[in-house]
């Protein structure tokens, strides 16, 4: 019998508003310049609508079998051959995105802060960290993050508020970017931004009942969205559309434009600081949910022989992209642009599934 | 229990290698942290680098071999043909044996010559992609040869270079005769559909056009600060001078504005902080009137368009106090106040339209016009085809200028000079 580990409503909000805003400091921000030129600000918080109807799939089909992950969820109404294949799929979604997001942070490290060393060796050494982080157990990733949330927002704001005087407020124009309808569609399509979200699902039993879940993920959703929104606007109030859509790490950039006077500059010391907090909860995060995932399909209930294997596995995922064109132009892109297919279409299909099918274990049953 | 105890010492052992970093340690001494860059056109090699950089030599104020020595720290120059900037720095480092580093680089000086043949696109594009120079660097144009600029830079006494510089900068505020524009500011107008890139001109000024000797001025009047650098007439000081803006079109250098015209251009975008103005005395006009001016509130720009044809309506609003007045005639009085105020207002007018006809007459928006106009589009679309960099020289543009005077300095009247008659 495996034993789950329970924390918080607020250390699993810390934990999944960390895992979201986490890719937002790399090339997304580039990215999203690139597709949607001015309105990347607004179209994460279309993202974030796109998101909630996600999340309203996994709650509404939690709901129906109250005291169960989504995995067991997925056993209960596609059977144990399908539900295992689609718990399979997001286990390979969900460490897929902790190698490339682990990559996307290595290449950003290595081009601004350590060009001379080797990206196998700082891949290594975070995957050292992962490993300890593991061994230790989800309730204290959870714990750790919450207390990551605090420095996090406090440094956030220091650096929002310190880059404030480069804000000019004509880069938001013209105000409909490459036209709204571009906006809508990529809104949608990157919806996948807040795909963790729904991990609140993977781990559901660490937390108190279905109506916790659902407290979880909606106020997870709500502080992402703005914060990612605000990071957005002030990233594009710093940069117009065109610079925007060349520079690598955008926030890393904007932190070391800050200069007061002689003394006060280069503090893009403390946005690394940053950086690296959250990508130490964002990576764990979502490998410990394959664990939790790959042991639920095989029954194994000590996770510990699992964790050095599936760590190598993540090192080479991660260690597969050629060069940095290839890791955002192919792995990142599709992942963030196609997870919302796992995240939230199969929890929809499962619904619609349950319903016609008529299962559910609640007290409508 | 001993099984711990053993793999605590052997982790302490490990932590005691690594975190010694003996493995590949670099001290302070075997880099050479980078200054100032020149870049001229090459004679050997497509680009002349000139890098200045401290040489940690001497301990004290005495002056090491041919390096230059200020308070202690000791600089030197050294200058190289190459293809590119990174080759230019890497022949460098074998050659001083350390090894060049940009963090702490103060200014990038670029020859007008490239800046004129449209080459400081491809040599920034070097640059921005390489995360040792900081986007923060400050890009001057330089009227002669940048090389002869950086062996020419020193700071002044008591202080080393990047105090100079970052005191240099400070200028554009005091004065308002140039901008503090870095390679973010560069690199964003460069690609910019808002508006066009300016930068800082820069000159070597050794007193060449200072005159000792010929007819005085007489009652003649000058504008201050109309001037390009390195042309204003003045003898010592300082070797080197910012003054005036050069002003691009893309990453072609194509005309420059003078240190008066810079500040005309910092009142529209509203960077103006403060500056001494001279005008002409409207009563007695071969006198003089020095006063201080500051920004009463930002400036009021608007924006429009009548059946695609640009029109911009530009309000200054300023206020300032009476520094001097060579004629002694008392326009602190209320009725005469209004006159000195219309003056200056017709003044700054004048040269305002002057100044905006010439960056018409280039097609390049440096006012940021472009900013307002932007509000009008509703998308990237149709604001790309519209081009208004390429349709700045068709708005048409009226000015007007508020002026008030706040105060009259430590005098409020001026009493009437007596002379004794003369027999």
């Amino acid at each position: 019998m495996l034993r789950e580990d329970k924390f918080e409503s607020r250390e699993a909000v810390a934990m999944l508003v960390i895992t979201c805003m986490a890719k937002v400091f790399f090339t997304d921000a580039n990215i999203i310049a690139r597709r949607v030129g001015t309105t990347g600000w607004y179209m994460v918080l279309i993202s974030a609508g796109v998101a909630a109807v996600g999340f309203s799939f996994v709650y509404t089909l939690l709901k129906r079998f109250p005291g169960k992950n989504i995995m067991e969820v997925y056993d209960a109404v596609f059977g144990r051959y399908i539900g295992s294949m689609l718990s399979f799929l997001l286990a390979a979604v969900l460490l897929s995105s902790a190698a490339i997001n682990l990559r996307e942070y290595i290449e950003v490290v290595k081009i601004y802060v350590f060009p001379k060393t080797q990206p196998s060796f700082l891949i290594s050494s975070f995957v050292i960290v992962v490993v300890v982080l593991s061994y230790i157990g989800f309730e204290n990733i959870a714990r750790y993050s919450k207390l990551a949330a605090y420095v996090l927002f406090i440094g956030f704001t220091i650096l929002f508020l310190l880059a404030s005087y480069l804000f000019e407020f004509y880069r938001l124009y013209p105000l409909l970017g490459y036209g709204l309808r571009n906006t809508l569609f990529q809104g949608f399509l990157r919806s996948s931004i807040y795909g963790e979200i729904t991990l609140a699902a993977v781990f559901a039993k660490s937390l108190n009942g279905t109506y916790e879940v659902k407290k979880v993920g909606y106020t997870s959703l709500v502080i992402a969205a703005v914060l990612i929104s605000l990071s957005q606007l002030g990233f594009i109030l710093i940069f117009t559309y065109p610079f925007a859509q060349e520079i690598v790490a955008p926030f890393y950039t904007a932190a070391s434009l800050i200069h007061f006077g002689t003394f006060f500059h280069r503090i893009e010391a403390l946005f690394l600081f940053i950086w690296n907090i959250s990508i130490l909860v964002e990576v764990p995060v979502l490998f410990y949910m394959v664990l939790l995932i790959y042991s639920h399909l095989f029954g194994i209930s000590d996770r510990r022989p699992i964790i050095l294997p599936f760590a190598i596995i993540l090192m080479t995922i991660s260690l597969i992209p050629e060069n940095i064109v290839e890791l955002t132009g192919v792995y990142i892109k599709y992942l963030r642009e196609y997870s919302w297919i796992v995240f939230y279409m199969f929890p929809a299909a499962a619904l619609l599934v349950a319903v016609l099918r008529k299962k559910r274990e609640d007290k409508y049953a | 229990m001993h099984r711990g105890i053993s793999l605590k010492i052997l982790l302490l052992l490990m932590m005691v290698s690594i975190l010694a970093g003996c493995y590949d340690a670099r001290e302070v001494n075997d880099v050479a942290y980078v200054l100032l860059v020149g870049v001229d056109r090459g004679v050997s090699d497509r680009f002349r680098v000139t890098f200045k950089f401290s040489s940690f030599e001497s301990g004290g104020a005495q002056d090491a071999g041919d390096g230059q020595s200020q308070g202690g720290l000791t600089y030197r120059t050294l200058t190289i043909d190459a293809p590119s900037f990174f080759a230019a720095s890497e022949l460098a480092n074998i050659n001083i044996a350390r090894t060049l580093n940009f963090m702490h680089t103060q200014f990038i000086v670029i020859c007008e010559d490239i800046a004129r043949t449209g080459l400081v696109g491809e040599f920034l594009g070097q640059i921005v992609r390489n995360s040792s120079i900081r986007y923060s660097t400050r890009l001057l144009i330089s009227k002669e040869s940048a090389s002869e600029f950086i062996e020419k830079f020193a700071p002044i006494e008591g202080s080393d270079i990047t105090k100079t510089c970052e005191n240099l900068v400070r200028q554009s505020e005091e004065t308002g005769m140039f901008a503090d524009h870095s390679l973010y500011d560069l690199h964003d107008c460069i690609t910019s559909t808002y508006h066009q890139p300016i930068a800082v001109l820069a000159a070597v000024n050794e007193g060449e056009n200072f005159k000792e000797e010929g007819p005085v001025w007489g009652s003649r009047y000058k504008i201050p600060g109309d001037y390009y650098a390195g042309d204003q007439p003045r003898k010592e000081g300082g070797k080197v001078e910012l003054m005036g803006l050069a002003i691009f079109n893309g990453d072609k250098m194509v005309g420059k504005l003078t240190g008066h015209e810079s500040r005309l251009l910092a009142m529209v975008k509203g960077n103006f902080r403060k500056a001494t103005f001279v005008i002409p005395d409207p009563k007695k006009p071969e006198d003089i009137i020095a006063l201080e001016i500051r920004p009463a509130r930002m400036p009021d720009v608007k924006v429009w368009f009548e059946e695609g044809k640009p029109f911009i309506d530009v309000k200054l609003h300023l206020e300032g106090d009476i520094l001097g007045i060579q004629s002694g005639i008392n326009y602190e009085s209320p009725q005469m106040l209004s006159i000195l105020e219309n003056a200056f207002e017709r003044f700054v007018k004048t040269e305002l339209d002057k100044t905006i006809e010439k960056t018409q007459n280039l097609n390049c928006d440096i006012f940021y016009f472009g900013h307002k106009a932007v509000k009008s589009f509703a998308t990237i679309q149709d604001w790309e085809n519209y081009d208004w960099n390429s349709r700045y020289r068709d708005a048409e543009v009226t000015t007007e200028v508020n002026f008030c005077i706040r105060r009259t300095g430590t005098m409020i009247y001026i009493s009437e000079i007596k002379f004794s008659r003369e027999e």
